[in-house]
């Protein structure tokens, strides 16, 4: 996740914010997002308001976007870095609360200011492409594949960190993929030993309240996990789960860091 | 060189002899133990062409083929609910015709599902209402749900009976209180061809080969080969394999003696792979498949696609393009004919289809899986992405609002309230108390936030089987439009409501 001052936007009426956030402050608050339309053509983005600053809101791929119908649990540093949906840039975590707030039901309008901003648009049909197709219309069923995800290198005897949402047991894409790797190690490498440590976390907000995971989640996390690297071929016998459900020390720093589970792959000596 | 035959009607072509082919549709119905013939090709009328399925096998005469022939107490067989004629699935005009022509005493309204509820009396009309009206048959559910392993999964919410039209889910034998506890829900059948669709994992969206999108759980694997699987084939995924489906649906459809011999199984797999169906001529549009018609047209253009594979991208569409239809005469060449008008139509409409954006919100297990709510797709690039087929590819499961107040509330099928324990993850958008006519995945995983999610489906041969959804809530293809009209607020305009429906009837 990303977040910026909006210094360059303040010329912009309806984005204009009262308040520029100071880059390198951590930021810890619920708040409801709001879906930013961004015109007839291209996606949604998302940005939450908090003390008068407009955080624009992206996450790592696949970590779950935000949602109307739920708030939204916004944990990190603000960077000076590019704005992300005309907002201040957080480099962090958004979580979506599970339990329902249909208070949470902003669509803001795509307005002459974010339409220049040409949010969220996504390559059209070049010229090239189209006469190809009215060529050749078969082409127009040619395969074009989107990006792979790159294979993640995963190693013996290190330890490998799966980060989670509040309250999720679902990992990201990317993680999964991690999971698919180092369950082919697991099966390349005879007498293997998997260790699993699976968190709950708990976050200090700013206005100290701490937010705590329901006590089960790191069990809920390793199981799932375990179960995942099982069926996906690690020898039966390795996994050693071990289930963490302490409540962390929280601080307001990296709280999100504490939602996580470890997997350490070993050989035999 | 192929032949193509003509069935129910006569062999000459041509647009009269297509005329008395669509009155004398009644005529294609297949009964089981008939002998017929498939080779390469047959065709069937509709109303609005031509349904053409192809073998891609080897040719079959039906007479003691598993697939068509009676296994079971009630007479029926695979095909009584599987009918080429109507794409392999059911249309609700085959259904009356059935009826009508035997005063339905056709297996088809076998009591067990073919009628509301089997305590209901047999043979009068009300009894059957749901098959008669919606093309639905009764789906009892084991309440608790049941693993693979059968044993009992307890469940994440409690169920209370609201309304129960059919009477069955009170029902002292039938009912959820009986010694057997079942739900009954109502479904319509599912197209039996364009298997490799439906059967291929995802290609080159890693690494959802393996992983479900939305949870990031690991896909279910075939019980006998260990490989993994997609979810694509039931409407709530229970079972992943043709064969496991063929022994499901033979005990409790066909209400079989007993279980499928390995030589049976072999026999129905091997023709549901084989064969592949789609509209081969519009009455409008003319030959579907024949060089300058779009290249997804046609069930040819199934057998010979890639399954599989994502589609939308500008370039790569769903269904390939439409292009050539779109324009076909330059300015000053006069005045199109009907033909290129209604050509033109169904270009318009693939391209509302694949272009036309809107906000897709508060749709439970697919919103809630990483993309956002809301967030803006068109059809093609949201839930109906798979090349060729166009159902999702993720495979996605997904609460649209058919199945759950309040998008959707029928007064003919029983409403249940589903109350969620506090422990649950919530259904994302409803929360931990839902109404609704069919809790879907939920009465496969026992998970509150599956409540009322069911599969997306293939888009092919849709004109010969309606009516549409798995609660057939659309009787037809405007009613299906305007549902989505309505669901997501799109606002499409008269002329590209009748687009879309023009475009659809080709697929």
């Amino acid at each position: 996740m990303r977040f910026v001052p909006t210094g360059p936007l303040l010329a912009f009426g309806a984005l204009a914010v009262s308040v520029p956030a100071a880059a390198q402050q951590h930021v810890n608050f619920i708040a409801c997002p709001v879906a930013q339309d961004t015109g007839e053509r291209s996606d949604v983005c998302f940005f939450v308001r908090h003390e008068g600053v407009r955080y624009g809101l992206s996450s790592p791929p696949d970590w779950g976007n935000p949602q109307l119908g739920h708030k939204l649990l916004v944990e990190g540093v603000v960077t000076d870095g590019p704005q992300a949906c005309a907002g201040v840039t957080i480099e962090g975590r958004a979580s979506v609360l599970p339990e329902l707030s249909p208070e949470c039901d902003e669509i803001a309008p795509a307005t002459p200011e974010i339409l220049a901003l040409e949010l969220g648009r996504r390559p059209d049909i070049t010229e090239e492409q189209r006469a190809m197709i009215l060529a050749d219309p078969s082409s127009s069923l040619q395969i074009v594949r989107l990006r792979a995800l790159p294979v993640p290198e995963v190693a013996l005897d290190r330890t490998e960190t799966i980060y989670f949402p509040f309250e999720r047991d679902r990992a990201s894409g990317p993680d999964a993929m991690v999971m698919l790797e180092l369950a082919r190690l697991a099966e390349a490498t005879p007498g293997v030993e998997i260790s699993v440590r699976a968190f709950r976390g708990a976050t200090l907000l700013d206005n100290g309240e701490t937010l705590t995971e329901r006590e089960d989640m790191a069990q809920m996390r390793g199981e799932k996990l375990v179960g995942i690297l099982s069926g996906l071929g690690a020898p039966e016998g390795s996994i050693h789960l071990e289930i963490v459900d302490a409540v962390p020390e929280s601080t307001g720093k990296a709280d999100w860091q504490s939602r996580r589970v470890e997997v350490h792959l070993s050989a035999p000596r | 060189m192929s032949t193509v035959l003509l069935v129910g009607a006569s062999l000459a072509v041509g647009v009269s002899a297509m005329s008395r082919a669509a009155e004398d549709r009644g005529s294609q119905w297949w009964g089981p133990g008939e002998e017929h013939l498939i080779g390469e090709e047959l065709e069937f009328a509709n109303a609005d062409g031509r349904l053409r399925l192809i073998n891609t096998g080897d040719p079959i005469n039906t007479a003691g083929h598993p697939f068509f022939e009676p296994l079971g107490q009630n007479g029926r067989a695979c095909v009584t609910c599987h009918q080429p004629s109507d794409a392999m699935s059911l249309s609700v005009t085959t259904i009356r015709a059935q009826w009508d022509a035997t005063d339905g005493k056709d297996p088809l309204f076998a009591a067990i599902d073919g009628s509301n509820c089997p305590s209901l009396p047999q043979g009068v009309e009300a009894s059957h209402s749901l098959l008669l009206t919606k093309g639905l048959f009764r789906i009892p559910r084991p309440w608790p749900p049941k693993a693979a392993d059968g044993s009992d999964i307890e469940p994440e919410f409690e169920l209370e009976v609201i309304s129960d039209p059919t009477g069955c889910n009170l029902d002292p034998e039938y009912g959820m209180f009986s010694d057997n506890p079942a739900i009954s829900v109502f479904r319509r059948p599912r197209p039996v061809a364009n298997m490799k669709y439906l059967l291929t994992l995802p290609n080159g969206v890693a690494p959802h080969e393996y992983f479900m999108y939305n949870d990031k759980s690991l896909l279910p694997k075939d019980p006998e080969a260990g490989e993994f699987v997609s979810v694509q084939l039931m409407s709530d995924g229970r079972l992943p394999t043709l064969r496991g489906q063929a022994t499901d649906a033979g005990f409790g459809h066909l209400e079989m003696f007993a279980a499928l011999t390995e030589d049976e199984l072999r026999q129905i797999e091997a023709f549901e792979r084989a064969i592949y169906v789609a509209q081969g001529f519009s009455n409008q549009a003319g030959e579907l498949s024949v060089p300058g018609t779009p290249p997804g047209l046609g069930p040819e253009a199934m057998r010979d696609g890639p399954p599989g594979e994502l589609g939308n991208n500008p370039v790569n569409r769903v269904f390939g393009t439409f292009a050539m239809w779109l324009n076909p005469r330059g300015e000053g060449d006069g005045e199109p004919t009907p033909q290129e008008e209604f050509r033109a139509s169904v270009a318009r409409g693939a391209n509302v289809f694949f272009d036309k954006r809107f906000l897709i919100q508060d749709v439970g297990v697919y919103n809630d899986k990483g993309l956002g709510n809301p967030f803006k797709r068109s059809c093609a690039s949201g839930c109906h992405n798979t090349v060729l087929a166009g159902m999702d590819l993720a495979p996605g499961f997904m609460d649209l609002g058919l199945n759950n107040w309040p998008w959707n509330r029928r007064e003919d099928l029983p409403l249940f309230k589903a109350t969620c324990r506090d422990d649950a993850v919530p259904q994302s958008y409803l929360g931990r108390v839902i109404y609704t006519h069919d809790p879907g995945r939920a009465l496969v995983t026992g998970k509150c936030s599956d409540i009322g999610a069911s599969m997306t489906q293939q888009m092919r041969g849709l004109a010969a089987r309606a009516p549409y959804f798995m609660g057939g809530e659309a009787d037809n293809l405007r009613e299906m439009v305007d549902f989505y009209d309505r669901r997501f607020n799109i606002r499409y305009t008269e002329q590209e409501k009748q687009d879309l429906v023009n475009f659809m009837s080709v697929l």
